[in-house]
């Protein structure tokens, strides 16, 4: 299709020439490639969210009042509540999943790294 | 236009997070748009195909973006500004070098072509980038003048001017070449 501009009759050969189709591209596997990484994208944000969330949970989870909340709502078990909670072992847990996902995360970058 | 209707249809069930329709998108799309790019990077078809694929990827996380209008359009216009970023990036002079060189390497292939669409290419080379966006996608591509300025991010009137002196451009290195064959074809 030729574009209509005010002087299309000072170069009608000109106009002819440019408006010929541009060169047919061979796919040669350009989809394929172009669908993998739009997959590892997918993935990735997918464990990019999963991570965050955990994070936040994480954050939140110092937020919440337990000693509070433990004695208001298990009443005679707060007690025991509130010892699992300041359990040094918890804290430990909390850390041990964080670096679990930021091993994940950086096994992730590598891989992308390395394709 | 009925393909950019159907490009439409993909393009919403993509955004749905249907990766198939996005794989039909890529599929209808890729031949033209490296065509585009191949043009815009002077026939450095590997610089070409790595816009491509950045270029589909942007499409893809940001398919939701995707309004009304034409998706190709909105394709092109993901490429151009791409393809701008790159050119920043690296040396204009240094693209040129690069380009030179693929078209001495290309040749071969070239001479199957005809002598005035490689006369073309050739003269299309030497042309500023927005001349030549300008004159590809108005022309070798079909986009309305609304289309294209809208593809590069300019007003309708700026476009009209960058293909009009993109023209008188062309017009000019064409006749020049078609002189020195005449001579040399004397001599």
């Amino acid at each position: 299709m030729m574009n209509e501009t005010d002087d299309n009759m000072a170069f009608p050969e000109l106009d002819a020439l440019l408006s010929q189709p541009l060169t047919t591209v061979a796919d040669n596997g350009f989809t394929l490639r172009v669908m993998m990484e739009a997959e590892k994208h997918a993935a990735r944000r997918k464990l990019m969210i999963g991570g965050l969330l955990s994070l936040a949970a994480f954050i939140l989870s110092f937020l919440v009042p337990w000693a509070k909340l433990t004695d208001q709502i298990m009443g005679q078990f707060s007690g025991t509540a509130h010892q699992m909670i300041s359990q040094p072992q918890l804290y430990m847990g909390l850390w041990i999943t964080l670096g679990i996902l930021g091993l994940v995360w950086y096994l992730d970058r590598l891989a992308t790294v390395r394709d | 236009m009925g393909q950019d209707d159907e490009n439409i249809r993909w393009a919403r069930d993509a955004a749905k997070g249907d990766q198939a329709a996005f794989a039909i998108l890529v599929r209808r799309n890729q031949s033209q748009l490296r065509g585009f790019l191949m043009r815009m990077t002077k026939g450095d078809s590997a610089l070409a195909d790595d816009l491509a694929q950045e270029t589909f990827l942007e499409a893809f996380r940001k398919i939701r973006q995707f309004g009304k209008g034409s998706f190709f359009g909105w394709l092109c216009s993901i490429a151009y500004s791409r393809f701008l970023m790159e050119r920043r990036k690296k040396r204009p002079e240094a693209m040129d070098e690069d380009t030179e060189r693929t078209l001495e390497d290309d040749a071969p292939e070239a001479e199957r072509t005809t002598m005035a669409k490689l006369d073309l290419e050739r003269a299309m080379a030497q042309l500023p980038d927005v001349q030549r966006a300008a004159l590809t996608l108005s022309f070798a591509l079909g986009m309305t003048n609304e289309e294209a300025a809208a593809a590069m991010d300019i007003p309708v009137g700026t476009l009209k001017s960058h293909i009009h002196r993109g023209r008188e451009t062309l017009q000019t290195i064409l006749t020049g070449w078609q002189s020195q064959q005449k001579y040399a074809r004397m001599a």
